[in-house]
């Protein structure tokens, strides 16, 4: 369906033959800034130590500089999370704060890239790295900053693995150096599943492409292939018809995630917000599993795979 | 309801017992009004005595009228909006048949004007509702010279477009689903081609269109806002004639004449775009092969008079709209037809002169698919509603004091939802969801009743009825109901009333009230509705909207009928208002009934009009000064907010200026408050990127828009073949190039590296100054001496 509210873009192309685009400054809401809470809890092989960052919304329409950025966080929260009757104090570990042997390790740990590190980021963690995440059990967020109270809760389901992975070639010569990917699943008959997925090329950090999530009640049980798409890099322009492909010679890590059905809804409304605007649409509200704020409180469970384009 | 019930019985009894308490020796006088080139009935023509013009009638929507009068010497005047009027006399000493035949075309200095003729304006008790002859429509400019019923509509006060250049449309503040949109009878589902920028009425096959506002009578039913009711013409019974236009989107074609003259008729009207067509060549050689786009509509119908008291009309409508897609080097494709199909069997009949009846069988059909696929994967959606329709509707003129129009409707209703199906390979994929079926049925009685010189009411009610039927799985809880098996009945007494106090010959006042239902939605996502948009009925979980309206206008005519004025103010409340939810996401898995919220909302305005009908130049100046509100409680916290057809202030200036013979121009300018939208509000970090998130809905307006059209029509003087005739029409839109704004989006850059972003709003115009050319033409076979 949203493809089909793409595709009908394609008639509005046509009418763009007439059309004439103006940058302008709209009306601002005066709204005061809301707290956004962003943390994931894995389950899988080398999954990363849980974590959560703690941010603040700015004002859309101002150029926000590296000030702004690092005003962005916010410090001195007191963050839990608890499992059953077990309860885990995370810590604020800022970027700047840390010695640099630990910096590496930091990196090293959360996979996080040191490039993209530009200003003082600040995040809260299980100081003891005891905090890993358990298929089948629920974990509570409690965050309490500036006199409000934030709440969530995630269930990290039962994984179901790719059972295999494949290469499809393409019909014209042209894209004789250019692959498809597909996975194939046997998805579980007895349960809900919801799914996502994060592709990296040459690299073990994993990006999610544009659609990531899908849920399964179009193949509820079913053995199936699918396609996984690669996930371009943000904010480039990929032509068209190369859109999702592998170059003959990447090494591709397929990270292939279940996740409970409000972390599902977060981004299945966040990729949707980011492509429901135009002719004939309308906004999308990201849902949000944070009571009291934004963001997001995600349980995985995963398993990655390796394959090299030939 | 049930405080409505005495009321209204003890009003329907009063008005049948008046009769025989005023029996005396009358006599009826009745007959047919026509088109005397083309033997085409005329609906809503005036029929009245000329020594007292507010004894009279109009004839109904076949062209039939009925007078009964007490025996004497009479002059009859028949009128009808761009036609000269005729004068009958008769001296009447038993019931006569008189039929009427009326010259169109007749220039101003020709029109005989009565000194005390009726105006309808001002004497019926008729509000909110407005003729629009075809031609009249013909005359005004047009975008890419497409002559357009329902863009037409939308230059009246209270009808607001849906967008610029769009045929979809909202009447005071109601959705635009609960617009009653009819072709011969047949509901037309989705009444637009091209995302809604075309409607689906080729003008060359419509004889007239009705638009009702407001004060709905009880003979319409099944939507709370407004009624469209096109009538298709019926074809020339005298002689063949062929007409045509070749214009910068689409060509057009119709074929009329006799079938047995004077006794039985055809047409045949075709349209189809080819701006794609045209492109085809450049496709073929692009990585879009195969890649085309083109809608095309065929109407038809046949009549046959048996005599004077049967008539049998047949008569369809098949539109298609067809977007195929290829791209050859992924092996991408998919297909997008759509479209409605109508067909209506009628048959007239007179019991007597002053009984007229009319049955139909109607059956019409909407449907949306999608098949595209890449590979050995491939997918398909599909939609539609399907509808059998049987109706009786009775005409009854008792006498000159009432006017009764009663009968019966009923509707099987097949809705299907967004069925989804996949192939991978081997493996198929489909959803669990099934079409709904539903029986709807009403009846209804209306009276329009001279009670005084002075007042006039039109009393009406409307019971009806409506039965969810199985297959259906409940949401609620989960119990199977098998096919036939009914599901949930609402049934309901819908009444309207409407009154005229005639103040003096020019002016009076009127008041209306109406209670309608309506069991079947539509539910849109989009800034305006698309092909995608699906009808879904009243359910266990979804119940039926409920529309209250209150009117009251104040009606003059001035310079003898020369300028009609009006004034009408109008409430309305709207009770189970369906819309989605703020994070509502497209899933074709799944039931759309599940994702919707229920809210109420309200409507009120002033429409201000002047219109002038007669002289060289003619048109009219609508002002609607408005407000429209809706409240969920999911939505902005349950405070009302601005629907996103509130328009505050709406102005339209029509105007048709016929110069001479050769020459005749036309004008419009728009004027409305811009439309609401959803601001952002801010941007947030998530996984490294800024989102958006937005500010309370349609809490900022886009600019007001106002846009000039010109159009000029040339018809050079008579060529040697007087048979033929052929126009130019130069039609400029948005003459001074106002950059209206159609959307607005937002873009944010953000570069986590360097911990910078910018956000950015621009908003999008669509149609610029849009010069366009036709070239009309019309062959008439040459009348035979008889």
């Amino acid at each position: 369906m949203k493809n089909i509210l793409r595709f009908s873009f394609l008639l509005g192309l046509y009418l763009s033959l007439f059309s004439c685009e103006r940058a302008f400054v709209p009306e601002i809401a005066d709204a005061p800034p809301e707290i956004v809470v962003e943390g994931y809890i894995e389950a899988g092989v080398d999954a990363q130590p849980t974590f959560i960052t703690i941010t603040k919304t700015l004002p859309f329409f101002q150029e926000i500089g590296q000030d702004a950025f690092e005003k962005l966080y916010v410090n001195d929260a007191k963050v839990t999370v608890s499992e059953g009757d077990r309860t885990w104090e995370l810590i604020e570990f800022c970027w700047d704060d840390l010695p640099d042997a630990v910096r590496q390790q930091v990196l090293l740990l959360s996979g996080i890239d040191a490039d993209s590190i530009a200003f003082n980021i600040c995040v809260y963690v299980d100081p003891t790295f005891q905090l890993l995440g358990e298929e089948g059990k629920t974990y509570d967020l409690k965050v309490e900053v500036e006199d409000k109270v934030l709440t969530s809760s995630t269930t990290i389901p039962f994984h179901t693995p790719i059972d295999s992975l494949v290469q499809i070639d393409l019909p014209v010569d042209s894209l004789a150096l250019w692959k498809e990917v597909h996975g194939f699943i046997s998805d579980p008959a007895d349960r809900a599943d919801y799914y996502r997925y994060f592709t990296g090329v040459n690299s073990p950090i994993v990006r999610p492409p544009i659609n990531s999530v899908v849920n399964d009640p179009f193949f509820n049980g079913q053995s199936f292939q699918f396609p996984l798409a690669k996930a371009e890099p943000r904010d480039s322009m990929i032509a068209f018809d190369l859109y999702g492909l592998y170059q003959v010679g990447d090494t591709v890590t397929i990270r292939w995630a279940n996740l409970d059905a409000a972390h599902y809804e977060f981004w299945n409304t966040f990729e949707f917000n980011a492509v429901n605007q135009g002719p004939f649409s309308s906004y999308t509200r990201i849902a949000s599993n944070i009571e009291g704020g934004l963001g997001v409180w995600g349980g995985y469970s995963f398993s990655e795979y390796l394959i090299i384009v030939e | 309801m049930k405080h409505y019930t005495p009321f209204f019985t003890s009003i329907l009894l009063a008005f049948f017992l008046i009769p025989s308490l005023s029996a005396q020796q009358n006599f009826t006088l009745s007959g047919y009004v026509k088109d005397d080139a083309t033997g085409e009935t005329l609906p809503f023509a005036n029929v009245y005595l000329k020594s007292d013009p507010t004894q009279g009638t109009t004839t109904n929507v076949y062209g039939f009228y009925s007078l009964t009068i007490p025996e004497g010497n009479y002059t009859l005047v028949i009128s009808y909006l761009g036609y000269g009027n005729k004068e009958i006399a008769t001296a009447l000493t038993a019931d006569e048949r008189i039929n009427v035949e009326l010259s169109q075309g007749v220039t101003f200095e020709e029109i005989v004007v009565t000194a005390e003729e009726e105006d309808a304006n001002v004497q019926s008790t008729v509000m909110g509702t407005v003729e629009l002859p075809v031609d009249q429509i013909k005359q005004l400019p047009a975008i890419f010279g497409e002559v357009d019923i329902l863009k037409a509509l939308q230059l009246l006060p209270g009808v607001m477009s849906a967008g610029e250049g769009t045929s979809g449309f909202y009447v005071r503040g109601g959705g635009p689903d609960q617009n009653l949109v009819l072709l011969d009878e047949a509901v037309v589902y989705n009444s637009g081609h091209l995302l809604g920028f075309f409607s689906v009425f080729n003008a060359d096959a419509i004889k007239n269109t009705t638009l009702i506002k407001g004060g709905m009578p009880a003979l319409y039913g099944g939507r709370i806002s407004s009624v469209v009711d096109v009538q298709m013409k019926e074809g020339n019974d005298k002689q063949y004639s062929l007409e045509g236009g070749i214009g910068l989107i689409s060509s057009r074609l119709t074929l009329q004449g006799p079938i047995v003259k004077n006794k039985s008729s055809f047409i045949v009207s075709a349209r189809r775009t080819y701006g794609f067509d045209l492109a085809q060549p450049f496709v073929k050689k692009s990585n879009f092969a195969g890649t085309n786009y083109y809608f095309y509509d065929l109407n038809t119908k046949v009549n046959y008079r048996f005599s004077d008291k049967d008539r049998l009309y047949l008569s369809g409508y098949f539109g298609r709209d067809v977007l195929n897609y290829n791209l050859v080097s992924r092996d991408i494709f998919f297909k997008m037809p759509y479209g409605n199909a109508t067909a209506t069997l009628r048959w007239n009949h007179l019991f007597t002169d002053k009984l007229f009846m009319n049955a139909s069988a109607i059956y019409n059909d909407y449907d949306f698919s999608f098949d595209g696929g890449t590979g050995d994967f491939s997918f398909g959606l599909f939609s539609g509603v399907r509808d059998y329709n049987g109706k009786l509707d009775f005409d009854w003129y008792p006498n000159l004091n009432h006017n009764l129009k009663f009968g019966a409707n009923y509707t099987y209703h097949k809705l299907t939802p967004n069925i989804a199906s996949a192939v991978s390979g081997e493996v198929e994929f489909g959803s669990d969801l099934e079409s709904k079926f539903a029986h709807e049925s009403a009846l209804y009685i209306q009276d329009d009743w001279t009670v005084t010189d002075r007042i006039k009411v039109n009393v009406g009610l409307r019971a009806s009825f409506f039965t969810q039927v199985g297959p259906y799985n409940s949401p609620i809880d989960g119990k199977r109901y098998e096919k036939g098996d009914p599901v949930k009945t609402y049934a309901g007494l819908e009444p309207r009333i409407s009154a005229k106090f005639t103040i003096d010959k020019t002016s009076s006042l009127k008041a209306g009230f109406s209670y309608n239902n309506q069991y079947l939605h539509l539910v849109s996502n989009t800034s305006s509705t698309l092909p995608t948009d699906v009808w879904v009925p009243s359910t266990e979980l979804v119940s039926p909207q409920k529309g209250i309206q209150y009117a009251l206008g104040y009606f003059r005519n001035f310079k003898e009928n020369m300028l009609e004025t009006s004034i009408e103010i109008y409430y309305k409340d709207l009770f189970n208002q369906l819309d989605y939810g703020e994070s509502y996401v497209l899933d074709p898995s799944e039931d759309v009934e599940l994702s919707f919220i229920y809210g109420k909302g309200r409507s009120y305005g002033a429409e201000f009009l002047v219109r002038k009908n007669k002289g060289k130049l003619t048109g009219w100046v609508g002002y609607t000064l408005s407000k429209t509100d809706r409240i969920f409680d999911e939505i902005n916290e349950g405070q009302p907010y601005p629907a996103k057809f509130d328009r505050t202030h709406d102005l339209s200036v029509v105007m048709n200026y016929k110069k001479s013979e050769r020459w005749n121009f036309g004008a419009i300018f728009v004027f409305g408050t811009g439309n609401t939208y959803t601001p952002l509000q801010s941007l947030y970090l998530i996984d490294q990127q800024f989102t958006q998130q937005y500010g309370p809905r349609n809490s900022a307006r886009i600019d007001n828009y106002h846009r000039f059209d010109l159009s000029a029509t040339l018809t050079p003087l008579r060529s040697k073949n007087k048979n033929f005739k052929s126009s130019w029409t130069f039609s400029v839109y948005n003459m001074y190039n106002r950059l209206n704004p159609f959307f607005i989006y937002y873009a944010a850059e953000t570069d986590v590296n360097n911990g910078s972003a910018t956000g950015e709003a621009y908003k999008v115009s669509l149609f610029p100054v849009i010069p366009s050319v036709t070239w009309n033409f019309k062959w008439k076979q040459k009348k035979k001496q008889s």
